[in-house]
C-alpha cells in the first residue's frame, strides 16, 4: 500500500553486479515522504551509491546489474521506465560538482536540463531564475563556471538539478569537496530549500553528523543491508564524542609524553579511548617502521656528520642525550651545546664532506648544517656570520629565524628586517587583535621561515612561519584557496617560493631540488590514484628509489617490510588500481616511506573516507609519529583534525592566523567566529 | 533569453573571415602580399588589445619554427637554383605558415568556444556534436590540471622529472598515462550520469536559452570578406 505522500518506496531490493557474488544491496526497505530529509549513511562500499543509481534508473538501464524487489519513485517503476522518464521526478547531485558540468557558464549549465525537455525559452529563463534563487546564487548567473569556488560550484550543481523541478533530490557525498565553511553554508541552504520547496531530500553521506540538524531520519547501511532506520540522535555507530577534544586521541600519545597538551581533566580527556579496532596505540608495542635508509648501504650516502648523532669528543650517549633535550627542554641542550665540544662546529670536515656529496644530494656546498636556532645560545650572536646558506636576495637577519619574541628587538635594518620583526605574527579575523601566543620548539625538525609564495602578482602565501617537531603532528586548516596545498608544495620544493627559507633538521633546503628533498620529505596527495604510476604493487613501492638509481636489491628489504607492515604483502603482484581505496592510501604511504623521510606532508588524506578508514589512517600516522617523524597534515574535518593533531594552524588568505596546541587553537577559532571549524563536541 | 556576453561579430562571421584569410595566405606568392597579410593580422591583434609582449610570448615558438622553415628552404631545397629564388621560396613558406597560425590565433583569442558551438548548433549542427565540442573544451583545462598534479606527484616521489633528461621525459610519459586515464574515466562516468540525468538525448532536437545573434553587420562583413577574398585570390 502506498502512502499518499510517499515519493520513494523501496521494498526488498537486492542488487548484484556481474562477477561479484556478494550483493551490493540486499533486501533493502526504504521509504521517503514529501518534505522529508533522510540521510543514508554507512561506510564506503556499503551500497549508498548503488541505491542512488537504482532510484534514478541508471540501474538497470545504463549500468549492468541484476535487480530484484520493488522500487517506486513518484509512482514510477525505474525498472520499467527509463532514466529520462524519472529525470523529472528525481535529481541526482554527484560528489564532485565540477565533474558533472557540461557547459562553460552558470546560466547555460542550469538551462541545460530544461533545454533537453524542449521547454520554450521563456520557460527556461523562468526556471533558471527560480533555481538560482532557490540556491541563493542569483549573483552567479553571468559567471563562468571555471571562476567559481567549490561552494559556488556546489550551488550551481544543485540549481542545475533543481531546474528539472524534481520531487526528490539525492545528494551523493555533497560535502566531499567543501571546506567547513562551505559545508555549513550547504547545510543551511538545504534547510532553507526544504522549508520553502517541500522537497524530499536524500543525502548519501558517510559522516552523517553534520546533517543531523536538518534530517528527519537516518538510514544506516552495512554490507548492503539496512541496519538502522530511525531518528538521527538514535543512530548507532556514531563516533564517540568523548575523545573529540583530545589531541592525538586517534593516533596515540607523542613519544616521550604521558599526557596530551592543554587538556583539563574532566573535559573529554580522561580516560582516553584508543583506536577501537587495532589495539592500543602505545608506541612501545609497535614494530619499528622499516625504511630504505635503515639499510647500511643506502644510509651511508645520506648520513651527515651531525652533532645530534654524536661526535668523537663527546661522551658516549651524547646523541641520546641530545635527542632527549628535544623532548625535555633546555637542560640537556645546554650541556650538549657547550662550547667545549670542538666538533660542535666541525666546519672543515663537514665542509669537505658536504662539498663531496652536495652535487648528489642537491644541497648547497656552503650550507651550514644544524645551526642553533635558539637566540642567546652559545653560538648565536646577532649580526655574526653563522654561515647559513641563504638564497640570493634572501639575506634575512638572524631574528627572522627565531621564534622568540625577544629577537624582534634586534631585527636590524637590513633587508627583511620588517618581515622578521613578527615572524609568528597572528592576525585575528576582523578584530584586528593578534593572538598573544607563540609556539616554540627547541631544535625543530622542520622550520619554515617567512615563506612567501606568489602566483603571478597574487600572493598565495604571505610570510608563513611554522615549526614541526619530531613525533609531532601539526594540522593545517583553512578555507579552500587559503594556501594550504601551496604551502605543502612549497615545502616539498615543487613550487619555488618568492622568499623565505625552509630548514629541515638544521639544513637549509630552500634551494634543494625536489627530487633530492624527496629522500627526506614525503608527500601524499589528496587523490590516491594520482600517485599510482606502475602496474604492480611491488613496483609502485620501489619506483621512487629505482628512479634515483638505488639498486632494487638495496631497497628490497625495506620495501618488503613496508608491504608486510601495511598489510599489502598479499597484493604484491596485483595492479595498484585493483586495490580498495584504503589499500591504495596505504600503498601511497608505503611508497613514500620506503625512502624513510623524516617529515611527512599529507594533503587532505581524509577526503572521501568514512570514519573507520579515517581512524585506520590516523592510527598509521600515529605509528609514524611514534617513530619520530614530523607530520604536517592538511585537513578540513574538525573532528578528525582535533583527534589526530598536537597542534593546529589556521591559514587565512595565505597568512597563519592561529598556531597553537589543539585546545587553545579551538578556543581561538571560537573567538574568531570560525565556528564551522569547531568539532561538534566543542559546540 | 541570453545572448553572447560581449556584443561583437557572430562566431560564424569570424569563421568565414578566418577561412578567407587562410585561402589568401595560401595563394599569396610574393613577399609583399604575404607581408601585407601579416600586417593585417597583426593589426587585428592590436585592435583586440592583446599586448605585443604577450603575443610574442605565446607565439615565439611558432616564430622559431618559421625561421627553421625559411632556413631549410634556403639551404636544403632547390640546390643549384639561385640564392634569390631559394630565399623567396623560404620567405613564402615561412610567411604562409606564420599568417595561418596568426590568423587562427586571432580567431581563437576572440571567439569563446561555447559561442562557436552554440552558433554552429543554431546553424543546424546536430546538438550531440555541438556538445561534444563543448565537453572537449571543458576537458582541456581538466587534463592540464590533472597532468600537473600527476607530475607533481612524480616529483615528490623523487622520480627525476625536475631535471630535463631523456630518462626524465620517458618517466613522465610512462608514469603519467595511467593516472590520467583512470581519473579521466571516472570523470566521463560522472559526466554521462549528469547529462543523461538531465535528459540529454531525449529528443532529436532541443531548445536553447542562449542565442548567438546574427546581425546585419555580420551579413555585410561576411559578403564583403568573401568578395574581397575571391577577387584577391583571382588576382594573385
Amino acid at each position: 500500500m502506498r502512502h499518499p505522500e510517499e515519493v520513494v518506496r523501496v521494498w526488498n531490493l537486492t542488487v548484484r553486479y556481474p562477477g561479484n557474488p556478494a550483493p551490493a544491496l540486499s533486501n533493502v526497505h526504504l521509504r521517503l515522504e514529501a518534505g522529508e530529509c533522510v540521510i543514508v549513511s554507512g561506510p564506503s562500499g556499503c551500497g549508498k551509491s548503488t541505491l542512488a543509481l537504482c532510484l534514478t534508473g541508471f540501474i538497470p538501464h545504463a549500468i549492468d546489474a541484476a535487480m530484484t524487489g520493488s522500487v517506486r519513485v513518484g509512482g514510477l517503476d525505474p525498472g520499467q521506465v527509463g532514466v529520462y522518464d524519472l529525470a523529472e521526478f528525481v535529481g541526482l547531485v554527484q560528489q564532485d560538482p565540477e565533474a558533472q558540468f557540461c557547459t562553460m557558464r552558470v546560466e547555460d549549465e542550469i538551462a541545460f536540463g530544461p533545454e533537453n525537455l524542449l521547454c520554450p525559452a521563456e520557460e527556461i529563463a523562468r526556471r533558471v531564475d527560480w533555481a538560482l534563487d532557490a540556491v541563493s546564487a542569483s549573483h552567479l548567473r553571468r559567471r563562468r563556471l571555471a571562476e567559481l569556488s567549490g561552494g559556488e560550484k556546489q550551488r550551481v550543481a544543485l540549481a542545475a538539478v533543481l531546474a528539472m523541478r524534481p520531487s526528490v533530490l539525492i545528494l551523493d557525498e555533497p560535502t566531499a569537496h567543501l571546506d567547513p565553511r562551505g559545508t555549513g553554508a550547504l547545510v543551511r541552504l538545504l534547510a532553507d530549500m526544504q522549508s520553502q520547496l517541500g522537497l524530499a531530500i536524500m543525502i548519501l553521506e558517510h559522516r552523517p553528523e553534520r546533517f543531523f540538524d536538518i534530517a528527519h531520519r537516518v538510514v544506516q547501511l552495512s554490507d548492503g543491508t539496512v541496519v538502522f532506520d530511525g531518528p538521527p540522535r538514535e543512530a548507532p555507530g556514531r563516533v564517540d564524542g568523548a575523545d573529540a577534544l583530545t589531541p592525538r586521541a586517534w593516533v596515540g600519545p607523542r613519544p616521550g609524553t604521558e599526557t596530551t597538551t592543554g587538556i583539563e581533566p574532566g573535559h573529554g580527556s580522561s580516560p582516553r579511548p584508543g583506536p577501537p579496532d587495532r589495539g592500543s596505540p602505545n608506541p612501545g608495542s609497535l614494530r619499528p617502521l622499516p625504511g630504505l635508509s635503515r639499510s647500511p648501504q643506502v644510509r651511508a650516502p645520506f648520513q651527515r656528520v651531525s652533532a645530534v648523532q654524536g661526535c668523537r669528543c663527546c661522551p658516549p650517549g651524547t646523541a641520546r642525550l641530545r635527542r632527549a633535550s628535544f623532548e625535555f627542554g633546555a637542560r640537556a641542550s645546554q650541556i650538549l651545546d657547550a662550547p667545549s665540544c670542538k666538533h660542535r662546529q666541525p666546519q672543515h670536515r663537514q665542509g669537505r664532506w658536504r662539498k663531496l656529496v652536495a652535487p648528489y644530494l642537491g644541497f648547497r656546498a656552503g650550507s651550514r648544517p644544524r645551526p642553533d636556532w635558539r637566540p642567546g645560545g652559545p653560538e648565536f650572536r646577532p649580526g655574526a656570520d653563522h654561515n647559513f646558506a641563504r638564497p640570493p636576495g634572501h639575506d634575512l637577519p638572524p631574528s627572522a629565524l627565531s621564534d622568540d619574541p625577544r629577537s624582534s628587538s634586534h631585527s636590524g635594518s637590513g633587508p627583511g628586517a620588517g618581515r622578521s620583526a613578527r615572524p609568528f605574527a597572528k592576525l585575528a579575523r576582523g578584530s584586528g587583535k593578534g593572538c598573544a601566543r607563540d609556539y616554540t620548539l627547541d631544535n625543530p625538525l622542520l622550520r619554515v621561515c617567512n615563506l612567501t609564495q606568489r602566483y603571478g602578482d597574487r600572493a598565495v602565501l604571505q610570510e608563513v612561519s611554522l615549526v614541526v617537531g619530531r613525533g609531532e603532528i601539526v594540522g593545517i586548516m583553512g578555507d579552500n584557496g587559503s594556501g594550504k596545498t601551496t604551502l605543502l608544495l612549497s615545502i616539498m620544493g615543487v613550487l619555488r617560493p618568492a622568499s623565505g627559507r625552509i630548514i629541515l633538521d638544521g639544513d637549509d633546503i630552500t634551494n634543494v631540488p625536489v627530487s633530492a628533498r624527496a629522500r627526506r620529505i614525503g608527500m601524499i596527495f589528496q587523490n590516491p590514484n594520482h600517485q599510482l604510476f606502475t602496474d604492480h604493487v611491488w613496483r609502485e613501492v620501489v619506483v621512487g628509489p629505482l628512479s634515483r638509481g638505488v639498486p632494487e636489491a638495496v631497497c628490497r628489504p625495506a620495501a618488503e617490510a613496508l608491504l608486510d607492515r601495511f598489510d599489502l604483502a598479499a597484493f604484491r603482484d596485483s595492479h595498484p588500481l585493483t586495490l580498495s581505496y584504503g589499500q591504495k592510501r596505504r600503498l601511497n604511504l608505503a611508497a613514500v616511506m620506503v625512502s624513510d623521510p623524516s617529515v611527512l606532508l599529507l594533503d587532505e588524506p581524509f577526503v572521501g573516507q568514512d570514519t573507520a578508514r579515517a581512524q585506520e589512517l590516523a592510527r598509521l600516522l600515529g605509528e609514524l609519529a611514534s617513530a619520530g617523524k614530523g607530520i604536517l597534515l592538511v585537513g578540513h574535518e574538525p573532528d578528525l583534525m582535533s583527534r589526530c593533531c598536537d597542534r593546529l594552524l589556521f591559514l587565512d588568505g595565505g597568512r597563519v592566523i592561529v598556531d597553537a596546541p589543539v585546545r587553545e587553537a579551538l578556543a581561538d577559532f571560537e573567538r574568531m567566529d570560525l565556528h564551522d571549524y569547531l568539532p561538534e563536541a566543542w559546540t | 533569453m541570453i545572448t553572447c556576453p560581449k556584443p561583437g561579430l557572430n562566431p560564424l562571421s569570424k569563421l568565414v573571415l578566418l577561412v578567407s584569410f587562410c585561402v589568401l595566405a595560401l595563394r599569396a606568392e610574393s613577399p609583399g602580399q604575404a607581408a601585407a597579410l601579416c600586417a593585417a593580422v597583426l593589426l587585428g591583434h592590436a585592435v583586440t588589445g592583446l599586448p605585443p609582449a604577450i603575443l610574442w610570448r605565446r607565439l615565439r615558438g611558432i616564430a622559431v619554427f618559421a625561421l627553421v622553415l625559411f632556413l631549410s628552404q634556403l639551404f636544403l631545397t632547390g640546390v643549384g637554383a639561385p640564392w634569390g629564388v631559394r630565399a623567396a621560396s623560404g620567405v613564402r613558406m615561412a610567411t604562409r605558415f606564420l599568417n595561418i597560425i596568426l590568423g587562427s590565433h586571432l580567431f581563437v583569442s576572440t571567439t569563446p568556444a561555447e559561442d562557436l558551438a552554440y552558433a554552429l548548433m543554431h546553424l543546424g549542427l546536430p546538438y550531440r556534436y555541438g556538445f561534444t565540442l563543448l565537453v572537449a573544451m571543458r576537458f582541456v583545462p581538466y587534463f592540464r590540471l590533472q597532468s600537473n598534479t600527476v607530475l607533481q606527484a612524480q616529483m615528490v616521489r623523487g622520480i627525476g622529472v625536475d631535471r630535463p633528461s631523456l630518462k626524465g621525459v620517458w618517466c613522465v610519459a610512462r608514469y603519467t598515462l595511467v593516472p590520467l586515464v583512470v581519473t579521466a574515466l571516472g570523470r566521463v562516468e560522472s559526466l554521462a550520469i549528469s547529462m543523461e540525468g538531465r535528459c540529454f538525448g531525449l529528443h532529436p532536437r532541443r531548445t536553447f536559452l542562449r542565442t548567438v545573434p546574427f546581425r546585419p553587420a555580420d551579413a555585410v562583413i561576411m559578403a564583403a570578406v568573401i568578395a574581397v577574398a575571391a577577387a584577391a585570390a583571382a588576382m594573385f
